[in-house]
């Protein structure tokens, strides 16, 4: 083990704990008289730690059991569906009093070991229809089990899990047209008999931000005026009035990068960005050294899930994105949340150290 | 699948994170960096609350400083702009415990409709003790309903000098346009003095900036500016005068007015019916309003400044004035009254019967001879009647400091083709000589008259403010002699026509009425014939106009009573009391109507 502890990429977890523990800070500031740094603190905690027990598996078993993982992990959200309460609006919980679980964070990293067996199984080196089936098969049923909850932030993660998934798995022109042409009809009737108004108000608020001030751009513009009154070096930290006065909504989970971006300004902005830079370039030079197919699928799969997360987050923060319920991964609070990143993070640890093919 | 076309495509993915880096480093820039100013902006409105401070108005002094108009503070309940879509629920559950006005309330929310989110919204003005004390004990079950403090019109002498001091009111949505700089929750005056020196006396509204957090609670104090109480005014009216001149009105319709003609001060404005301005505060009711507006004696009219009465036999004052000046007559010449005159085939009667025979100016005026006038009427012509009636200002507005003064009308050939199309007759002249036919004054036109005598051919504004006193207690005096103005008459013949208005009162004449033993009171009576509408017949108005004493005048006063009957013997007594009254002698009790005098 010690051999292996060797091989630990410390420059990925130091990344991670640095954004972890930026995280807390930002969460006492965007918090005012809460103590829910606190909770995240211990949140981190029970993270590391299951990252490290992470560490002592094998991720090649894991993947090939990960159809296991897949089935255990989706049980939990017909649990839901059929008993689950609704907390601010969704059933996305599960209460065990102290805390509180979201079974769909951990769903994604199951699905991810899944899909990345699967992916690195296939003959060919684009997708046959016959691939595409079944990756899509294996994203829909929890994106159709999420979106009943309803949590559509979620929901668009795993729809872009699958993207990323055939993205890594090779596609032909052709698929792609056909592709297209579902995607158009799928969206005009989710349009048409799915969403509900205020999700609409909330899409062409992105187009036309002039539309009803008070309705529903209300939010992004509350979260661009945190942003812009920031300024370059920021309120000070424990000083943004956005965030301490309750105008920007969110601050402490989806709209945290915006608390961030008032007390600490653009800098503040420029240094945490950098981190996931840095966190993502890390990632990218540990896909170089693994030579394991699955490892390998996995190790993107899951930088695809934290990058669309950290993307789709960033994009509503700045008003180009409608406000649809995504956490900023590592900085915004939330238990779930952060232990999925870690146990991702913990796998793709493994990945470098037993990624490699035995010789 | 093979790894190298795996790892194919994480490069190409990595060469996308970089650029979406990128352009995410660009928008914050834009966002932060470029446009940070506006959101700046925006940032402070979110958290800042502006709130008004109004400033208390003015109070008003009497001539004697005792206050006639000063503020107080009523209870008012309002409801949190932030309850806003709740307030029909809020309003059901405290209608169990206190009425409320819906249409005011209705009025208030459309009144506020635009108004930022933090100016509340008031349910009910002027709440009594028990309501505050219902609502205090359930403050827990109401966080909707906050009552403020807000000062408010009390007015001391109740119903006295209503007229004159006028109401105050709210802001309408017209006057909003004239005052577009003031809060449209402020008070502004809305007649009398309360709204022509409205400047003076609403003061400056100060402003109190909060830290407010997004449900519009207060965080703290951020800064403030000081209102700044009204302007004081001292008025040169004595109150108890005035007091005592409405009660010698009382049952009447009609008007007095009492000048002090030394400087033009009016010491007494009485119309009535009056009304009581404490029906107005803290706001009017809509059956009160009602009442006030659709009562047939129309006690909302200042009959004083507004009220337009034919001057009758008190114009004659104005012919021989101008007869003397324009030579036409001399004082002593004689004209014989046979008790009527002919003119076209139209036959123009003296009121005696028998005539008044030779008569000289004098007694022309004692007895109030028409065909004397008449006669000297004609001879003048209606221009130079005219003429003389603008000299003395009676074309005009006096000027006094209400804004609701009317102005009469001085008739001539002009004025008659423009406003009738017709033709003046000779007919005309001969009844404008005795104040009659077209022309109509003001009572306070008709003192001006009476002041401009007395002052021996100087003109003086009649006003109300002395002037009044700053913040600081300084008193700024107005100087209204600025405005004086000559009339050019000679002034012996003043002289003479207060000689003749002496003989009215002391030497058996119509206004014996209000002789008073030991003052030289003078005067002139006037009956105006009122045209009966219908069968009935209608009592005439009743004018007495004169002052005293003879030398150094000291106080103007005159009086109209509508419908009265005879001016010797329904206004000289009472201009008699008001004498009596000023210059501290007894009043009797009764008001002696059994005087026989004719005219």
């Amino acid at each position: 083990m010690s051999k292996k502890l060797r091989e630990l990429d410390f420059p990925l977890l130091f990344i991670v704990l640095v954004l972890t523990f930026t995280g807390i800070l930002l969460i006492y500031s965007s918090s005012p008289g809460k103590e829910l740094w606190k909770k995240q603190l211990i949140w981190g905690i029970f993270s590391i730690i299951l990252l490290f027990l992470v560490l002592f598996l094998n991720i090649k078993s894991i993947i090939f059991y990960s159809p296991i993982f897949y089935i255990l992990s989706i049980i939990p959200l017909f649990y839901l569906i059929f008993f689950g309460k609704k907390i601010a609006g969704s059933k996305s919980w599960i209460d065990f009093g102290y805390f509180s679980i979201q079974p769909s964070e951990f769903v994604k990293i199951t699905t991810a070991l899944f899909l990345s067996k699967i992916i690195s199984n296939f003959k060919k080196d684009s997708l046959t229809f016959q691939n595409l089936f079944i990756i899509s098969i294996i994203t829909f049923i929890p994106i159709f089990l999420i979106f009943l909850q309803p949590d559509y932030g979620t929901a668009l993660i795993f729809a872009f899990l699958l993207f990323a998934s055939i993205f890594i798995g090779g596609i032909r022109i052709s698929t792609v047209i056909l592709l297209t042409v579902i995607l158009l009809i799928s969206g005009f009737f989710l349009w048409e008999y799915i969403l509900k108004e205020y999700h609409k108000s909330r899409i062409i608020a992105i187009f036309f931000p002039e539309f009803d001030p008070e309705g529903g751009s209300y939010q992004p513009l509350q979260s661009k005026i945190a942003i812009g009154s920031g300024g370059l070096l920021g309120k000070g930290f424990l000083k943004g009035t956005q965030t301490k006065a309750g105008f920007l909504p969110a601050s402490s989970t989806d709209f945290i990068l915006a608390s961030a971006g008032e007390e600490f300004g653009f800098l503040g902005i420029f240094l945490i960005l950098s981190l996931y830079l840095l966190l993502f370039m890390r990632i990218f030079k540990i896909i170089e050294d693994i030579e394991d197919k699955g490892v390998l699928v996995f190790v993107f799969l899951t930088f695809s899930l934290i990058f669309f997360q950290f993307f789709l987050n960033v994009s509503m923060v700045l008003g180009f994105f409608p406000v649809i319920g995504i956490p900023l991964p590592f900085l915004s609070y939330g238990g779930s949340s952060l232990l999925s990143l870690y146990l991702g993070i913990g796998l793709i640890l493994n990945g470098k150290i037993r990624g490699k093919i035995e010789k | 699948m093979r790894l190298e076309r795996i790892l194919k495509r994480v490069r190409n993915t990595k060469k996308l994170v970089l650029f979406i880096f990128l352009l995410f480093l660009l928008a914050f820039i834009r966002v932060q960096v470029f446009h940070h100013s506006y959101y700046q902006e925006l940032s402070l409105k979110n958290i800042t609350k502006r709130v008004e401070t109004f400033a208390p108005r003015g109070i008003i002094l009497d001539r004697n400083n005792r206050i006639i108009v000063e503020n107080r503070n009523v209870l008012s309940l309002s409801l949190k702009r932030e309850f806003m879509d709740r307030r029909n629920e809020v309003l059901e559950r405290i209608e169990k415990l206190i009425s409320f006005d819906k249409n005011f309330i209705n009025k208030e929310i459309q009144r506020k409709a635009g108004l930022p989110h933090f100016i509340p919204i008031l349910l009910k003005k002027g709440i009594s003790f028990e309501e505050l004390s219902i609502i205090e004990a359930r403050k827990a079950d109401f966080p909707e309903i906050s009552i403020i403090a807000e000062p408010v019109r009390y007015y001391p002498y109740e119903g006295i000098a209503s007229h004159v001091l006028g109401y105050v009111g709210s802001l309408s949505r017209d006057d909003a346009f004239i005052y577009n700089d003031l809060n449209p929750s402020s008070t502004i005056g809305k007649t009398g003095l309360e709204k022509f020196y409205d400047s003076i006396l609403r003061g400056e509204n100060g402003w109190i900036e909060y830290f407010v957090d997004s449900k519009g609670k207060i965080l703290k104090r951020k800064g403030f500016k000081p209102f700044k109480t009204g302007n004081s005014l001292k008025l040169t009216l004595d109150i108890s005068l005035q007091t005592f001149v409405e009660e010698q009105l009382k049952g009447e319709k009609g008007a007095v007015v009492v000048v002090d003609p030394r400087d033009g001060g009016i010491l007494a404005l009485a119309s009535s019916p009056s009304f009581t301005l404490s029906l107005f505060t803290p706001f009017l009711l809509y059956e009160n309003w009602i009442s006030l507006s659709l009562n047939p004696d129309k006690p909302l009219i200042n009959r004083a400044i507004q009220g337009l009465y034919s001057p009758g036999s008190i114009f004659k004052i104005v012919l021989a004035l101008a007869g003397l000046q324009e030579g036409v007559i001399k004082p002593e010449d004689a004209i014989n009254c046979p008790g009527y005159i002919n003119v076209g085939n139209q036959v123009y009667r003296c009121w005696k019967g028998g005539g008044h025979g030779h008569v000289n100016l004098y007694r022309a005026v004692v007895e109030s001879c028409n065909v004397y006038f008449y006669t000297l009427g004609r001879k003048l012509g209606a221009e130079r009647i005219k003429k003389y009636a603008k000299i003395l200002g009676l074309d005009e507005l006096t000027g006094i400091d209400l804004p609701e003064e009317m102005k009469g009308v001085i008739p001539d050939p002009d004025w008659k083709k423009e406003t009738r199309k017709e033709s003046w007759y000779e007919g005309d002249t001969v009844i404008l000589s005795i104040g009659q036919g077209y022309i109509i004054l003001t009572p306070i036109q008709v003192a001006s008259l009476i002041t401009t005598v007395a002052n021996d051919g100087v003109r003086k504004i009649p006003h109300l403010l002395n002037g009044f006193y700053d913040q600081n207690g300084n008193f700024h005096g107005i100087d209204w002699s600025v405005k004086e103005k000559e009339t050019g008459i000679k002034k012996e013949f003043f002289e003479i026509v207060k000689r003749c208005m002496w003989g009215v009162v002391n030497d058996g004449g119509t206004g014996r009425a209000s002789m008073i033993q030991g003052i030289d009171v003078c005067g002139k009576t006037g009956t105006v014939e009122v045209v009966s509408r219908g069968r009935a017949y209608i009592k005439p108005h009743a004018w007495f106009a004169g002052f005293a004493p003879l030398k150094n005048p000291e106080i103007v006063v005159v009086v109209i009573l509508e419908n009265a009957g005879k001016g010797g013997e329904r206004a000289a007594p009472i201009a008699r009391n008001i004498f009596l009254y000023y210059f501290g002698k007894p009043v009797p009790s009764t008001k002696e109507t059994d005087v026989k005098t004719v005219e």
